[in-house]
């Protein structure tokens, strides 16, 4: 059987990956890009072909992570041999003992240790025929091109973090394969998953575990987990055929101690329930309310996959902190596929629907920029198709239609905008591409190329630690997957991208029109204006 | 007993109060903030706190280690609500605390209470599961923009007093006092004084209480004893360049200026800070973002922050903001840290962590800081014989300490180490309403 969306090898020109997303205009291409579509494709696919082929106990059995049935195949098995390749360099890595605020710096080495013998490791491991593969024209090679969704897949080195960016990009590692002809359709694909994911999900709660890597992005309690998603996704399908009330175990029971034991090595839902009761402390509805509430889904586990695909193709491909990073190179393609149009999770979609249902929260579950559909104030004037007109309006206008000028919010803005950026009298669209700091004061270089500084207290971005603020730029320049600093879902735009915040970050949902600001405000416009000259004079004699 | 009594009690049980008297309470605190500057004045003892980020059990394990409200007086540094599951009856709690006691706890703004923050990072979506519409978020964010930026602690006294214990009872150490002056003492996991150090020997260790193993985070860090290490977790391991107050041969442990983040290169005096309006959303960027957002960093002058919003600001620059300014401490929050509390820059800022176990995972305890009354001023203020005892050992202990070595500037520091509060079973509470995806 072929491969869905296979590439032909021999006549195929391998591309460098590169950073394509740049700001949340990139986004509806992004959704309509063939990269997107061979992604979505495969999740479906996988999902598909661990779903049970009937009701019965038997059928669901055959689907259970550890079942003998499960055939690995040569190219299966060598991919779990790199994965244990890579998980065996943590003990060769370990952590840096002595005082640090949060996640452990030796991830770095570990981490430049994995980037080091990658090549060498894929050479070794990965199917002869793609290994093979020369680089042609101007292009590289087969395995240079995948060797970047590889690395992209164990976090962040630069901030110690970990999400479901990282995630969606090994799974393109795996996809990348596949449609190289490395796999066979109708042979590996339970095998892949249970044997070559579940052990990369291994990899990954080791690294968290060994050098305390935080969250991207976390939103505490209010997010469906702090790390994962595709388990969800998998582990549901898993189950997805069985009834409710019938043999294995209902949804209701994840808040289960021993069910989740028995359940956690054959099932990946349940795996990384597993995962979570191990790092979390407290009662299970109390630190992960939304797995809790979903445990009770009307239709079982069938509805709960899908209602896992729904999420995953809103929140994690739907949302630009999360996919900003992910490289587009000849596999994963930036053309459009053509004749597509936006896919049904996509936020702006969402945002009708959930502001027309009153009583329904919003579907606000990961970080993002691009989320503000999700957790917009009702109250707020949304434009009936927010998709068309959002995109229509420049950012300035949009700003100015949620934020009333007043008077106070002048006087506040005063020192900071003649000193910063235009005086607007009220927030600029965005954080200016490079900072440009208040006149007299010296931004220390060092630390402005180099954050977090390594050794103990750096801060780390974007994590359970630290808050990023939603309209934040990364403060280093873009770089690729491979550089460890991208696919995490830190709610940080990229520098490249001047507008980028604009609009399209929540800062649509700033409201400050009912607060009456400005009428108790003690300050008169002139009177900041003279605390600024007299600011500079300050800092001009202390020069 | 008062509407407003009920509520607190009802809060206290961690049961959210209907939304209509979440109303009246959000616009009475709203009376009340609006009369306070941007820069509240608090008179010492006061008892300092930092994130609180919605761990409900273990805000009401703070009060247990700290002594309750109104009993001891709190200033709250911010980030009350989000990532929690109860920052609602969290803020709500110290809300109606303000209410009721509004001189007795001080409420300062953190970057969290920001209406396009908690739509990020949980309070939005809390509010809507528990009231099933965005009213009571409206309210509270509107409480948000009437909070304080900052807070100034004086009458704040040099030396640590008397160990005030759970049962009551006092520690030895209040022998000790009489003889030499304790500049930091921490109080570790089930009240027992794990470190204490002297003014006199700054970097010296007095081990006559030592429990490490009470504390083991702290006990790891470094060899007990040695002779160049301060207390672990804080820089008080050498002589407190650029505090004022450091040659004046008072008792008194000088100002304290608390704020959620900390510095902005917009802002060289507290003065300033008072100059500015903070009755708005915190603006993306400008000196009132600046300090709900920047950190300390080992590096000089300033740096970009990389969470995107303020910041870091070195050791030179709260130097020269604490000489500026009078101030022998800056007290701030906004970052994790494992034990709790952190002083950098030989003592002249601490971080202050108040939510342990952070996001019922990270592992760390958290701290409060308790900084206790000028005890020669309070004394001097009811006359007497006492007061010319003190002069006289104020004298004694400045010509003894002030002789050889310079003194060491900044207040009596108690920091009070606790864990998570104990997870017992508190029930199962009934699913909520699908999430979209799921209907």
């Amino acid at each position: 059987m072929a491969a869905p969306l296979a590439i032909p090898l021999p006549t195929h020109t391998f591309l460098q990956p590169q950073k394509l997303i740049n700001n949340n205009e990139d986004l509806p291409h992004f959704l309509k890009s063939k990269a997107h579509h061979l992604i979505v494709t495969y999740i479906q696919h996988f999902s598909d072909a661990l779903t049970p082929t009937g009701p019965d106990t038997r059928s669901t059995e055959s689907r259970y992570a550890d079942s003998p049935a499960i055939v690995v195949s040569q190219s299966v098995s060598q991919i779990v041999d790199l994965l244990a390749a890579i998980e065996a360099i943590v003990d060769e890595v370990p952590p840096v003992e002595g005082p640090r605020r949060f996640g452990n710096v030796a991830f770095r080495t570990w981490f430049s240790t994995v980037e080091q013998r990658s090549p060498e490791l894929l050479r070794k491991y990965l199917p002869e025929s793609i290994v093979n593969t020369q680089a042609k024209d101007d292009g590289i090679s087969a395995l240079e091109e995948l060797k970047v969704y590889l690395l992209g897949g164990f976090g962040s080195a630069q901030r110690l973090d970990y999400g479901t960016g990282h995630e969606l990009s090994f799974f393109a590692f795996l996809c990348g394969i596949w449609v190289l002809g490395g796999f066979e359709t109708g042979r590996d694909e339970l095998a892949l998953i249970f044997k070559a994911f579940n052990a990369y999900l291994g990899i990954i709660r080791k690294l968290v575990l060994t050098y305390n890597l935080e969250p991207a992005g976390s939103h505490g309690v209010w997010g469906l987990d702090d790390h994962s998603f595709l388990p969800y996704i998998f582990g549901s399908a898993q189950l997805a055929a069985t009834p409710e009330g019938m043999g294995p175990p209902a949804p209701g029971s994840i808040v289960e101690a021993n069910t989740v034991e028995r359940e956690r090595n054959r099932n990946m839902y349940f795996g990384a329930i597993g995962f979570i009761r191990d790092v979390k402390k407290g009662p299970f509805w109390e630190h992960s309310p939304y797995l809790y509430d979903i445990s009770g889904a009307i239709g079982g586990w069938k509805k709960i996959n899908l209602g896992m695909m729904k999420m995953y193709a809103a929140e994690v491909l739907g949302k630009f902190p999360v996919v900003q990073h992910f490289p587009f190179g000849s596999i994963f393609s930036w053309d459009l596929v053509e004749g597509a149009r936006l896919p049904p999770g996509f936020p702006s979609t969402i945002a009708s629907t959930a502001t027309t249902s009153s009583t329904m929260p919003p579907p606000s579950v990961l970080p993002g920029g691009g989320n503000e559909a999700g957790t917009k104030a009702p109250w707020s004037t949304i434009p009936s198709d927010p998709s068309k007109t959002l995109s229509a309006i420049s950012p300035t206008t949009r700003m100015r239609a949620a934020t009333p000028i007043s008077q106070s919010n002048i006087a506040n803005r005063v020192p900071v905008s003649a000193l910063r950026g235009p005086p607007t009298g009220m927030p600029p669209p965005s954080r200016p591409n490079t900072i440009t700091p208040p006149q007299n004061i010296t931004l220390n270089p060092e630390t402005t190329t180099t954050v977090p500084v390594p050794g103990g207290f750096a801060p780390a971005i974007g994590g359970v630690a630290v808050t990023t603020a939603p309209w934040a730029k990364p403060p280093t320049g873009p770089s690729g997957f491979g550089k460890g600093s991208g696919g995490g879902e830190a709610a940080s735009m990229d520098p490249t991208a001047p507008e980028s915040g604009a609009g399209d970050t929540p800062v649509r949902r700033v409201r400050s029109g009912s607060v009456t600001v400005g009428e108790t405000g003690s300050l008169a416009g002139g009177k900041v204006v003279e605390y600024t000259n007299s600011h500079n004079q300050h800092k001009d004699e202390e020069k | 007993m008062s509407d407003l009594d009920r509520a607190i009690e009802q809060l206290r049980q961690c049961r959210p109060i209907p939304e209509l008297q979440v109303r009246e309470i959000c616009f009475k605190a709203r009376e009340i903030l609006i009369e306070e500057a941007n820069v509240q004045i608090v008179d010492a003892p006061v008892t300092i706190c930092g994130d609180i980020h919605g761990q409900f059990h273990d805000l009401m394990e703070l009060f247990r280690v700290g002594g309750d409200c109104p009993d001891t007086n709190y200033l709250f540094m911010g980030d009350f609500v989000d990532r929690g599951f109860y920052s609602l009856e969290s803020f709500l709690l110290l809300l109606c605390l303000k209410v009721r006691y509004p001189d007795r706890i001080t409420l300062i703004r953190g970057n969290h209470e920001s209406r396009q923050i908690t739509t990020v990072y949980g309070f939005y979506d809390e509010c809507i599961r528990k009231y099933g519409s965005a009213n009571v978020w409206r309210y509270c964010c509107d409480v948000f923009d009437y909070l304080a930026l900052g807070a100034l602690v004086i009458g704040a006294g040099s030396s640590v007093q008397p160990t005030r214990l759970a049962d009551g009872e006092d520690a030895e150490t209040k022998v000790r006092e009489a003889e030499d002056e304790v500049e930091i003492e921490v109080i570790g996991l089930g009240g027992v004084v794990t470190r204490q150090m002297s003014r006199r020997d700054a970097g010296m260790i007095n081990s006559t209480n030592l429990t490490p193993s009470a504390l083991p985070h702290l006990s790891s860090s470094g060899p007990a004893g040695a002779l160049l290490t301060g207390v672990p977790g804080t820089g008080a391991s050498g002589n407190s360049r650029g505090v004022a107050n450091s040659n004046t041969p008072t008792n008194t442990g000088g100002a304290v200026l608390c704020v959620h983040g900390g510095l902005s290169p917009l802002i060289d005096s507290v003065d300033k800070i008072r100059l500015l309006d903070r009755k708005q959303e915190v603006p993306h960027d400008g000196a009132m973002c600046d300090l709900l957002w920047s950190d300390p960093e080992e590096i000089d002058g300033w740096g970009l922050s990389p969470r995107g919003a303020g910041f870091l600001f070195g050791a030179d620059i709260v130097k020269q903001f604490n000489h500026l300014n009078n101030l022998t401490l800056i007290a701030r929050a906004h970052q994790l840290v494992m034990e709790g509390f952190k002083e950098m820059f030989d003592s002249s800022i601490v971080t202050v962590w108040s939510a342990p176990n952070y996001c019922y995972r990270c592992g760390n305890v958290a701290a409060i800081l308790e900084l206790g009354e000028d005890n020669s001023n309070a004394v001097l203020r009811s006359g007497g014989e006492e007061v010319l005892f003190n002069r006289e050992n104020t004298r004694r202990l400045a010509s003894t300490y002030m002789g050889g070595s310079m003194k060491r500037g900044g207040p009596g520091r108690r920091y009070r180490v606790f864990e998570a509060a104990a997870q017992d079973s508190r029930g199962m509470p009934s699913k909520k309403p699908m999430p979209y995806y799921f209907l």
